[in-house]
């Protein structure tokens, strides 16, 4: 993922203007200099033609994406608009010093490092405990790695083991998460290996454009979860899954031996969802009564019928009644920790979430991401927003 | 800050005006980049009339040139400052304001994205039938501005049919409201339809009263393989002829099947040579009988092949990959110049027949695909490469292809406008005293000349 790599790529933009489609960003400002289009007009000016000059503005309209890959993934001329935003970024912060890179530094040993978790755990804590941070997610008391660790033997008979990547979502904040993963795929004759030496999946630092410190994170996951022997490799957050699937093999040189490892694991990785909507039994009587609605996670893979795994697994598997908002794919605002810098384009954004799913009339909101179910509960903290895991294994005990 | 973004940042809030290099440079070209690239001084984002008005009033008495704009996504260069100055950018004018489903008609204001606002209607079971294949962004407002078509042309005519009654703001930022809701009007001049495809050139565009029908009660989509895009040419004048009339009727060769062919699920077996795409709506009892001409149609003619595509879900991917023509066009191509000629419909066979010949005698690859079924081709001028050998090359063939469509009673035009993609060949499609008459009509509504000078006919009388 180096600038220069897409040299040639970022000439694709057609210019068509139809990135104003699915930029939640632009959605929120209406105006195009938050465009797509744009910022790869301005990239290529700046920073390969080099007949603009890199200016702060510049800098300001570049991080001012949310990476949330929508335009990407609309995007005909197929540009991978978020690699080069990403790749740019990383240039950008080349020779940057200072309190950003200072901040970015203690992020990544956080994401990184048990011990200084640990602390950030019990800072956390105190910084909530005087009020502080109402907008940054809680940690949770025990993170998930002390809950739970090696192989969880299944119930009945066994048909196969799978390992269990989870994010640093489940592991920090919401680590019932992991558990309500644990027992629905045991419960459904998996053993579940959970790995004790894997850590963050990078997609937090790429964001910040340090794309050797995520290399470094992602080569560590990938040397751990091949040493499994397993069926499959699952996880319950869309954008570790994204970042996977799509975007490993790109961090590394061509050359890298890792590749193999990298093409090996990808075979095997699936979403949870998924794996369970295979294994899962259909739930026999009738419906409840409860209603849920879906908000689909910006790294999931949009556009398509794949989206809605989650609807169909929850239906089948609990028998409450799906309701639609009007667009479970439209962004909650949060782009991970993007809602930190730019509070007032993200709370414009989670508004028209917050309306939708009033509008849908359902109880529950249910979505996969732990920061859209962090932002979104923010947003309305009356309502129960839930991992659909969660919401399943609830439903089926 | 320049002066202009100072002055307009006392008639705006301060974040409505955007005059920073890197900023107002979003603006300087639509989806046609390759004819024009210059960065306004400022841009505004009005959020209501009262706010047009007064940049209207201000650039009035300075004599600025205003650049009205929907979402950038024309195909003619028609929202781009040419002359710098002030782009309008209407997006944040996005309120529907009313669906009356008593009297069929909606009131909008200009900045309203057209795939939202269908989709609001129909969930009303209404219908509102023009659709310029770029409905995720585009707005009404430059739908208006434009007369925008697209493939409903054939059996619903396009955008001018629709709109009743506008709101304009004009250049010294007088406010009128001509038309209106109304079924007719037979009081002084039209002037709703002459502000409807002017471009920004006599006004500002701020609301549209619009017609709706009704919902069709079902649709159905065929897809109809051809042995030669002469053939598929000739079973669209039959298809006319018989008198069936498909709400689409697209033509396609081969090599846009096989880009469309990304989104198509299953996609289209490439076994043909040109392709027709259909789609016929009505009472389930119309569908059938308009199958059974098309069909009759299609074998008589020795089409390959006629398919019924009777899974929803399967013909939504179809219409979809039709929308993504032209920005999947250029993954393939570096440069990809869409035309919008358009002829009275038994002549597509001879406008087809020309449009090869004249590839061929000029040496460049024209793809051919258009709205068939109301006469309109885009014959794409398709370059790999980009030189200026190139450029002559497509600008030759582009003046030929236009000459050929009005010696078949055509227009240069059918959907796109003319901005200055085409404004040289205004005279010869309209002659010169029609042309002097549309120049009179400029200089008694904008005596200055500020509304987006330089557009629909060249300043400097330059015509071909």
């Amino acid at each position: 993922m180096i600038l220069e790599d897409y040299s040639e790529t970022i000439k694709k933009c057609s210019q068509c203007n139809f990135c104003q489609g699915a930029c939640p960003v632009y959605k929120a400002q209406k105006s195009e200099n938050c465009l797509a289009r744009h910022r790869l007009n301005l990239i290529r000016e700046v920073m390969i033609e080099k007949t603009m000059p890199d200016t702060d503005r510049f800098r300001e309209i570049i991080g001012r994406c949310m990476l949330c890959t929508s335009c990407t993934q609309n995007c005909s001329s197929g540009v991978p608009i978020d690699e080069i935003i990403i790749s740019a970024r990383a240039k950008l912060i080349e020779n940057e010093k200072g309190f950003s890179s200072m901040k970015r530094g203690i992020i990544t040993k956080v994401l990184k490092e048990k011990g200084a978790r640990n602390i950030a755990v019990k800072t956390g804590a105190l910084a909530q405990k005087f009020g502080l941070g109402s907008d940054v997610p809680k940690f949770a008391s025990k993170p998930f790695e002390e809950r739970m660790s090696g192989t969880v033997q299944a119930e009945g008979t066994k048909k196969g083991t799978v390992a269990y990547y989870y994010g640093c979502g489940t592991n920090l904040i919401y680590p019932e998460t992991g558990e309500a993963l644990v027992k629905l795929i045991t419960a459904n004759g998996y053993d579940v290996v959970v790995p004790e030496n894997i850590t963050c999946c990078g997609v937090p630092v790429i964001a910040e454009g340090d794309i050797g410190e995520a290399a470094e994170m992602m080569r560590g996951n990938i040397e751990s979860l091949s040493a499994i022997e397993c069926d499959a490799v699952v996880m319950d957050c869309s954008s570790c899954q994204m970042m996977f699937i799509k975007k490993s093999a790109k961090l590394f040189p061509k050359d890298d031996p890792i590749h193999e490892k990298i093409t090996a694991l990808n075979g095997k990785i699936k979403g949870a969802m998924s794996f369970l909507n295979s294994a899962i039994q259909e739930r026999s009587g009738q419906t409840d009564g409860a209603v849920f609605t879906y908000h689909v996670p910006c790294h999931k893979e949009k556009f398509s019928n794949a989206q809605f795994d989650v609807v169909e697994l929850v239906s089948k598997a609990t028998g409450a009644e799906y309701k639609a908002m009007d667009n479970p794919d439209l962004c909650c605002g949060a782009g991970g920790a993007y809602y930190m810098k730019n509070g007032e384009i993200s709370r414009k954004i989670r508004s028209k979430k917050v309306d939708e799913i009033k509008n849908s009339g359902a109880g529950v909101v249910l979505t996969e991401c732990p920061m859209c179910r962090f932002y979104i509960k923010n947003g309305m903290p009356e309502m129960n927003v839930q991992h659909p895991l969660e919401y399943i294994l609830e439903r089926v005990k | 800050m320049s002066s202009i973004g100072k002055d307009l940042r006392k008639v705006l809030r301060s974040e409505q005006v955007l005059d920073l290099r890197e900023d107002v440079s979003a603006y300087a070209n639509d989806a046609t980049y390759y004819i024009a690239k210059r960065n306004p001084d400022v841009v505004v984002l009005p959020e209501s009339t009262e706010d047009v008005s007064a940049v209207m009033k201000y650039a009035f008495a300075g004599r600025i040139p205003v650049v009205p704009r929907g979402a950038g996504s024309g195909l003619a260069g028609g929202c781009t400052p040419i002359h710098g100055g002030i782009v309008i950018d209407m997006k944040r004018m996005n309120s529907i304001l009313e669906i009356d489903a008593q009297n069929m008609t909606a009131h909008v204001e200009g900045g309203v994205v057209l795939g939202e606002f269908v989709k609001k209607v129909e969930r009303m079971g209404l219908f509102y039938p023009p659709d310029p294949q770029s409905s995720q962004v585009c707005t009404i407002g430059g739908n208006i501005a434009t007369r925008a078509g697209g493939p409903r042309g054939v059996k619903y005519g396009t955008t001018e049919r629709y709109v009743t009654g506008v709101e304009a703001v004009m250049a010294d930022g007088t406010v009128i409201t001509p038309g209106g809701k109304v079924v007719k009007q037979s009081s002084g001049y039209d002037l709703t339809h002459l502000f409807t495809g002017s471009e920004g050139t006599l006004c500002v565009i701020t609301k549209g009263m619009l017609r709706l029908l009704p919902l069709p009660a079902a649709k159905r989509t065929l897809v109809v393989t051809c042995a030669s895009p002469d053939q598929a040419a000739e079973i669209v004048s039959e298809i006319i002829a018989r008198g069936a009339v498909p709400a689409m009727l697209e033509f396609l060769i081969k090599m846009a099947v096989g880009v469309m062919n990304n989104y198509i699920k299953p996609p289209i077996p490439l076994d043909g040579e040109a392709y027709l795409l259909m789609e016929i709506d009505g009472t389930p009892a119309q569908l059938d009988v308009e199958t059974y001409e098309i069909e009759k149609a299609c074998t008589g003619l020795g089409a390959l092949d006629v398919r019924i595509i009777s899974n929803p879900a399967e013909s939504a991917t179809y219409w979809y990959a039709r929308t993504r023509l032209y920005p999947l066009m250029t993954t393939v191509f570096k440069r990809v110049i869409t035309e919008d000629i358009t002829v009275p419909r038994n002549k597509i066979p001879e406008l087809v027949r020309s449009i090869q010949s004249i590839a061929a005698s000029v040496g460049v690859a024209v793809g051919l695909a258009g709205h068939a079924g109301d006469g309109n081709m885009h014959p794409t001028i398709l370059q790999g490469e980009i030189s200026d050998e190139m450029s002559r090359k497509a600008d030759k063939a582009i003046e030929e292809i236009i000459r050929a469509g009005l010696d078949l009673q055509g227009t240069i035009s059918g959907e796109h406008g003319i901005g200055i993609h085409k404004n040289r060949f205004l005279e010869l499609e309209h002659g010169a005293d029609q042309v002097a008459l549309m120049k009179t009509i400029k200089r008694a509504l904008d005596p200055f000349n500020i509304m987006n000078p330089g557009k629909i006919w060249t300043e400097d009388g330059g015509a071909v």
